[in-house]
Formats: C-alpha cells, structure tokens, sequence
C-alpha cells in the first residue's frame, strides 16, 4: 500500500469514529510540517502556534477533504495559509533571523569557509522575494513535486517551474562570486 | 538549444539530475562549458542549502505540541460554552434589574397558566428530553452544563462507532472532555490555552484517571456536536 492509500484510509478509519486514526496522521507529519512552518515564520513559538493549528484545523475539516490531492499536499496547503495570516499578522517579525546548524566535515578550514558561503546563501535566499522563497522551501527542504508545490500555493505548476527558475538565477547573480563562477 | 533555454529546463528537472534531460539537452550540455560549471554550481547550492539543518527541538516537544493540539480541540468547546453562558449571565443581569422583576414575574405566571392548561403532546415531551442540558458536576467541580446537548445514543449524525455507545459512555464521554486526561505536569507547562480558572478546573479534577482513548473519543465527539 503506497503512502496516499495508507493516508486515505486512516481518513475513512477517522471518520467511521477512529480517533485513533487521526492520532496517527498527527504523529506521521507533525515534524515534517512543524519544520516546514519553522522555515517560514522563523520564530519557534510561532512555528509551534501553527503547527498546533494546522492540525486543529485539519481534525475540524477532514470530512470535507474531497481526497482530490495527496493528504500531505491538503495539509501543507492548510499549514501554508496559516503561516500566510500569521505573516501578515506579524509583518515586523519578517526581520527575524532563522537559527539554523549547518552539517560541518572533519577539515577545519574548510568548515569556516562552507559555514561563510553557507550564510550567504541562507542570506540570499532570506532576500528572495516571497513566491520565490516558498518555492525554494518546498522544492528543496520538503521534497515536493512541482505538481504538489502549484497545489500549495495556489498556481500552476508553469508558475512553481517559473519561481523556481527565477529564484536560482537571483542566487546565480548574488553568490556567482563566491561559488566561483 | 541555447543556455537559456538549457538553464530553465535543468532547473525543471529532479535534483538536477542531468539523465533525466532530453537527448538535445544533453547534447548541448556535453558541448558547453558555461552550462557545465551552471550545473555543477547547482548542485553544490542544493547540497549547500540541504546540508543546513534547523535545530531540533527533540522528541519531548513533538509529544507535546500533540497534547496541545488535544487541548486546543478540547478548549474550543469549552470557550464556546462559555460564551453562552456569559451571554446568559449578562441577560440574567438585566433582567434581574426591579424594575423588570414585577413584569417578569407576571409573564412568567401567565405563562405557567398556558402551560397548565394545555396538555403536553408525547411526542414534544421526548423532543424536550432529548435535548435538554446536560449538566456535570463532581465533589470538587463546580457543575458544567453543555445547553442543548442532545446525547441520544441512537443519533444518526454520529459515526458507527461512536452510535456503539451507550448513553452512560456518551455521558462519561463527555464528562472526561471537561476533567480530560492531561496530567499537571502538561498542564502547567502550557500557558496559552488556559485561564487560571479553566486550570484549576482541570486540576482539581477527580477523574484525571481517565485514559487516552477515553478523551479523544470525547474530543472527536463533542467536536462533532459543536463544530466551529
């Protein structure tokens, strides 16, 4: 049984009166969709306020799930609008800086200079402009098709192809010098 | 096939995995040098940017963003309920003023007159049982009423297994969903669902013994019967 069947059947499970079945959804995604939110509002406490609603929000509304996508797709895009309020919300929080680590080798030299290019490019890519960053975000840290990052945000998958594109050639411009190109 | 058009359709593809390209793509990647090093330049980025990991918060605190959940399911109803009673105590208030006092007792006695004189049919007296307030209360709570909580057993809106309930497990359902499961320990770690007096509430329970199945068959339920 793939994933999805396994998703839709836990969704039928929940909705026959198995609290259980959502207790299992919950637990499956909540880290993928707790960092995902990270990445967005920045904040921790923040991230965690809308994770916790995101799941709120999907125990409310999951009879009206009409099972047309991917239950992970349905749920990012509920997580997704969450972070969007929030965002609006909260705009001086944009500011925020993101506390990240960054994976280090054994060579110490050459660890100051990735951890340098590291920031730069956590820096650009904090720079891009909004459509663009999601769809770094989902492409690249959440392993999303081009299919399910369009059914997220909300637009075709030309549009996810073309933020994509113009994202990497925004970094390609800002970093070009310091990847040596 | 130019670079443009090489760098949109490399950016298209999977990981930047050059042999999932098109023959003329790969044709001109193997005869161009910009578009080898734009290639090669992407896959360090994307080795760059996945090797950046946020911190982890550990185990412990995805088990307790799962238990806020749960509450957040449990205190929305309760909210709810509590703004029906605040909505009656502020009409309680006015009502209460003297000058009401004289016209209400009047009304209230010539309603009783109606009421007396016109027998009840059975069948409204059943709707009247099915849907009147459910009130909890224990030695250490004070009573909780849910206002029109109809908990026939029988209900066709509720799933299968829920209906599988007898009307004392409905009740002890819903009674849980008040002094719920959660432990102190969660509890107190937790500042922004509760008010003190929700808190104490909790905390002064007598049936926190209550199990895990117990509470989320409360929470689904009472969910389903106050959805927001």
């Amino acid at each position: 049984m793939d994933i999805q069947d396994e998703d839709f059947q836990l969704i039928d499970q929940f909705l026959d009166g198995d609290i259980e079945a959502f207790e299992i959804l919950l637990k499956k995604y909540r880290e993928e969709i707790y960092y995902f939110v990270l990445r967005l509002v920045r904040l921790p406490q923040d991230a965690e306020d809308v994770t916790q609603m995101a799941f709120v929000n999907v125990f409310r509304s999951l009879s009206k799930f009409k099972k047309q996508s991917r239950f992970k797709t349905w749920l990012y895009k509920i997580a997704f609008n969450l972070c969007l309020n929030h965002l609006k919300k909260s705009k001086v929080r944009e500011t925020e800086e993101l506390d990240y680590t960054i994976a280090s080798d054994d060579d110490p030299a050459s660890t100051v200079i990735d951890r340098e290019r590291q920031e730069q490019l956590q820096q650009a890519i904090e720079e891009l402009p909004q459509k663009q960053r999601m769809t770094v975000i989902l492409r690249v840290y959440q392993d999303l098709s081009y299919h399910e990052v369009s059914q997220i945000l909300g637009c075709s998958e030309g549009a996810a192809k073309a933020n994509f594109h113009f994202a990497l050639q925004k970094l390609k411009k800002k970093l070009g010098k310091v990847y040596g190109l | 096939m130019d670079c443009k058009k090489f760098s949109r359709l490399i950016s298209e593809v999977d990981d930047f995995d050059e042999n999932l390209l098109s023959g003329q793509a790969k044709l001109h990647l193997s005869k161009c040098d910009n578009c080898q090093k734009e290639l090669e330049w992407l896959k360090t980025v994307q080795g760059d940017l996945k090797s950046v990991a946020l911190p982890d918060p550990g185990q412990q605190f995805f088990e307790d963003l799962t238990a806020r959940v749960h509450i957040k399911l449990l205190t929305g109803n309760i909210k709810k309920q509590e703004a029906t009673r605040s909505w009656l105590n502020a009409a309680w208030d006015w009502f209460g003023r003297p000058s009401f006092a004289y016209g209400l007792s009047a009304v209230a006695v010539a309603l009783a007159l109606v009421v007396w004189a016109v027998p009840m049919q059975k069948d409204g007296f059943q709707r009247f049982q099915q849907t009147s307030p459910v009130t909890f209360s224990s030695d250490s709570v004070a009573p909780v009423t849910y206002a029109s909580a109809s908990i026939s057993p029988a209900d066709p809106a509720l799933p299968p297994a829920l209906n599988s309930l007898s009307e004392p497990e409905l009740r002890t359902a819903m009674k849980a969903l008040i002094h719920k499961s959660f432990n102190r320990d969660d509890l107190e770690n937790i500042d922004e669902p509760f008010s003190t007096a929700e808190r104490d509430t909790y905390l002064s329970s007598d049936l926190n013994q209550l199990d895990r199945q117990g509470l989320q068959t409360v929470s689904y339920l009472l969910n389903q019967r106050y959805p927001h």
